[in-house]
């Protein structure tokens, strides 16, 4: 096992290379100039122009540029944003806890729906709930969040005035549970739509294999409850499939975290990363990239180090 | 099954003892509530709460409440002082600028605001290593005296009297906390100035001083019981920062916060809402053609002149602007101090555009377009891509010159491109851009010949007897001298035409209806009207 994750690792060096390299010739060959979000191009004069692009380092040529930046991020210094002059991991690390709330309370509400509904819609399967629970899937997956994150502000924020349109928090002197979930329950609904919807049709589909296993017609001959059946018999290993989701949640929460952070006013990594885009703050954009490559990777591994220590027929040599 | 809900009870508490981490504040003694506080909605993180550094919108916002000037503007518009005890002395040969400060000004820290907090102020912006964007403002002082703790005397290198507003558009800094941050940008401890903790900590003397910033949700402002003048009515300003304009404007509807900046798309919309007043204001800022004088059918003044005969200006500020806008003949906003109403406009007359062209030597040719020893009549105009507004513009000037037979080819650029591969390069036939004009009479930048001088000169427009208008202007005190400078100027420029002026930018702002006493006036918006603003009870 050990091997096998330092193997993993190794891997992943060379990934997180190429990564870096095509982001940053990617966003620097991309137009638009750093300097002109900074400063209004139509009333700036172009003598200061100049001596902020230098001030900036940007007077030097790309590679240069490139072999500077990579030199001082394996010293673990991802540099200083354009735009804020601070350092670009602590604006990160600063972001990084507000997205992870959103995601793992977003992964909540989706398991939580997913997994009863998906065992419902095996054991009823053909049922009219199983069909209305299908489309209700086909919606989540194909709703694109943006809109769906708008028309919920839309009813329940300016019709219904029933709960804030974005933001993180009011009260910010004190933790505040209740206005913590009023600020987080329209995101993550939005963040965890879509993965709601594909678990539910995984959690079925395990399902519906698992029932069809011969243990299962074992423990029903034995004369064993259905409810024990199900739950204890064809769930437990129904959710082995799911376990692989919790590797695939984190890029998808960097990913979907960009427009959901937008449209909520979440103060997460997503806007960062939005904002930096906009801004050309290059450091920052870099910066989110690498560590959510990092993230992508590690995550995967852990999905795939929980799948061996769940499912004992599998083995990593 | 058991474990699931060891699993789920884990992560609800591994949720709750995150968000714990997030930022939790101590509390305060004076606690912020709705009734003391008011939510301004911005769309954008502030970048440096150093009003000597920052440019961006977000943070000249924030510091508006943070730092004082010498001068301020009254709501008229005219200059009077504010940290200075009275408008400034100026020598007989106009080089030398004496202001006397008021006495017991605090920086927030409770230190006593002296002559060397200015004389720093200004010496820190004229430092190139700090790359201000205001520098260029001040290159004409040579030297800062402090004979005494109250007086300040700045000579000049030649008269300048364009500094005056410029006195009133730079807060001063303390130098008590800035002159160690700039000896570690000197001695090359900081790369940039941006990486001084002050910028985001900032320490100032204003009607407001800072509370907090939080990255991405809000910066907390609260009021200053030492400000030297009296106090704001209001305890709190929040700023609560969002992704976008439209977000905030979402924000100002729900009550969540009590006032935003509207654009002129959305001022109808806005308006109709119940909860809110929206009001909207002239502002000194138009959009214009520029053409390149050296090209050979814009060298003849005639043309440039039929161009803007052959513009329906009218139609386009209802139909492209939604009629929040006003038609523009002049760089001088009708509503300035400066502006001579004396000059005719160019009106909209397709005849007598028809006719300039003609005199012009353009005859029209079979397929409508006109022509002039084999030369056809046709240029293209370009503008930045992003704004909708612009990207309009220019497809209605094609539509409308057709008419008077120019053909036009519409070309929407990214900024960087446009800017620096075809506007500074001068490899352009015709531009559309959009210009922000001081409320004074100095256009400089706009019309001088002398490239150092007229940054924003860039069509190659060359008029000797402007250029000497301009300078003579600047170099006189005298407002009534400077006027008659800037009226004739205006005739000159209204004849030549180098530029063609299509309307005058305006900008809404809605405020919820619980705050009261706001006053909005054109070309200054709401100047520093906050310091009346009331909540109701």
């Amino acid at each position: 096992m050990l091997k096998y994750v330092v193997k993993r690792i190794l891997q992943a060096i060379p990934l997180l290379f190429i990564i870096s390299l095509i982001t940053f010739f990617i966003i620097n060959l991309a137009p638009g100039d750093p300097i002109y979000m900074f400063i209004n191009p139509e009333t700036a004069n172009p003598v200061d122009v100049e001596v902020i692009r230098k001030s900036l380092g940007l007077d030097k040529p790309i590679y240069i540029r490139y072999i500077l930046w990579l030199k001082n991020v394996i010293q673990g210094d991802f540099g200083k944003s354009f735009q804020h002059g601070r350092p670009v991991l602590e604006m990160i690390l600063e972001r990084l806890p507000n997205t992870i709330t959103l995601a793992i309370v977003s992964t909540i509400i989706s398991f939580l729906v997913s997994i009863p509904v998906g065992v419902y819609s095996a054991i009823k399967r053909n049922s009219i709930l199983d069909y209305m629970f299908s489309t209700f899937a086909f919606i989540g997956i194909s709703i694109p969040s943006f809109w769906f994150g708008l028309m919920l502000i839309l009813l329940f924020s300016l019709k219904l005035g029933w709960l804030p349109s974005g933001g993180m928090r009011a009260n910010f002197e004190e933790f505040d549970l209740i206005d913590r979930l009023r600020h987080i329950i329209l995101p993550a609904l939005v963040l965890g739509m879509a993965s709601m919807a594909s678990q539910m049709r995984q959690m079925r589909s395990a399902m519906l294999e698992v029932i069809r296993q011969d243990y299962i017609r074992t423990a029903r001959s034995k004369g064993l409850s259905e409810r024990v059946v199900i739950f204890k018999h064809a769930l437990r290993n129904a959710l082995l499939p799911i376990i692989t989701i919790i590797g695939f949640i984190i890029p998808w929460l960097v990913s979907g975290a960009v427009v959901t952070e937008t449209i909520f006013s979440w103060p997460g990594i997503g806007r960062l990363y939005i904002h930096a885009t906009f801004m050309r703050d290059y450091p920052v954009i870099m910066g989110v990239t690498i560590i959510s490559s990092v993230m992508v990777v590690v995550g995967s591994m852990v999905a795939d180090i929980l799948y061996a220590l769940v499912d004992p027929r599998i083995k990593y040599n | 099954m058991k474990k699931i809900k060891q699993v789920i009870t884990l992560l609800l508490f591994t949720v709750i003892i995150l968000s714990s981490f997030v930022g939790v504040t101590k509390a305060k003694s004076e606690p912020m509530t709705k009734a003391n506080t008011i939510y301004y909605a911005t769309f954008s993180d502030p970048i440096d709460l150093n009003p000597a550094i920052s440019s961006d919108n977000a943070s000249s916002e924030v510091t508006g409440f943070l730092f004082r000037a010498l001068l301020k503007r009254d709501w008229s518009g005219k200059l009077i002082p504010d940290m200075a005890e009275a408008m400034p002395t100026i020598s007989n040969d106009n080089k030398t600028i004496t202001f006397k400060l008021r006495k017991g000004i605090k920086w927030h820290d409770g230190t006593e605001l002296t002559s060397a907090d200015i004389k720093f102020s200004y010496e820190f912006i004229l430092e190139p290593k700090v790359a201000s964007v205001r520098r260029s403002n001040f290159i004409n002082i040579d030297t800062i005296e402090t004979p005494d703790k109250y007086t300040v005397v700045f000579k000049l290198k030649e008269p300048d009297s364009a500094l005056l507003p410029n006195f009133s558009y730079y807060y001063i800094i303390p130098k008590h906390i800035w002159e160690p941050e700039l000896q570690k940008l000197l001695n090359g401890t900081y790369k940039s100035i941006k990486e001084s903790k002050y910028n985001r900590e900032p320490i100032g003397n204003g009607p407001y001083m800072f509370v907090e910033w939080k990255t991405a949700e809000r910066v907390v402002l609260k009021r200053n019981p030492n400000f030297y003048d009296p106090q704001p009515k209001i305890e709190y300003i929040v700023f609560t920062i969002t992704p976008s304009q439209a977000v905030a404007m979402v924000k100002t509807e729900t009550g969540e916060a009590d006032y935003v900046v509207v654009p002129e798309s959305d001022v109808a919309r806005m308006r109709t809402k119940s909860n809110l007043n929206t009001f909207v204001y002239d502002r000194a800022s138009f959009d214009y053609i520029v053409y390149n004088l050296k090209h050979p059918i814009f060298s003849d003044k005639r043309v440039r002149q039929a161009i803007a005969h052959a513009l329906n200006k009218e139609a386009m500020v209802k139909g492209i602007y939604k009629g929040v806008a006003s038609v523009a003949h002049s760089s001088y906003h009708p509503k300035l101090w400066a502006y001579n109403p004396n000059v005719k406009p160019l009106q909209y007359n397709l005849n007598r555009a028809k006719q300039l062209l003609d005199q012009a030597g353009w005859k029209v040719g079979k397929d409508g377009i006109r022509e002039k020893n084999g030369q056809k009549l046709q240029f293209v105009l370009m503008t930045n891509k992003g704004n909708i507004m612009r990207e309009k513009l220019v497809v209605y000037i094609q539509n409308q010159l057709r008419l008077v037979g120019i053909k036009v080819e519409p070309r929407i650029i990214e900024w960087n491109t446009f800017l620096n591969k075809y506007y500074y390069a001068g490899k352009y036939d015709a531009v559309l851009l959009g210009f922000i004009t001081s409320i004074d009479g100095d256009q400089t930048v706009l019309f001088h010949s002398d490239p150092a001088k007229g940054t924003f000169n860039r069509n190659f427009y060359k008029n000797p007897q402007v250029d000497k208008l301009l300078d003579d202007a600047r170099k006189t005190f005298d407002i009534n001298e400077q006027k008659k400078l800037y009226w004739k100027l205006q005739e000159i420029i209204a004849e030549d035409q180098p530029i063609t002026y299509i309307a005058y930018r305006k900008n809404g702002l809605s405020f919820n209806k619980r705050v009261k006493n706001v006053k909005v006036v054109d070309l200054l918006g709401t100047n520093d009207g906050y310091m009346s603003w009331e909540l109701q009870k």
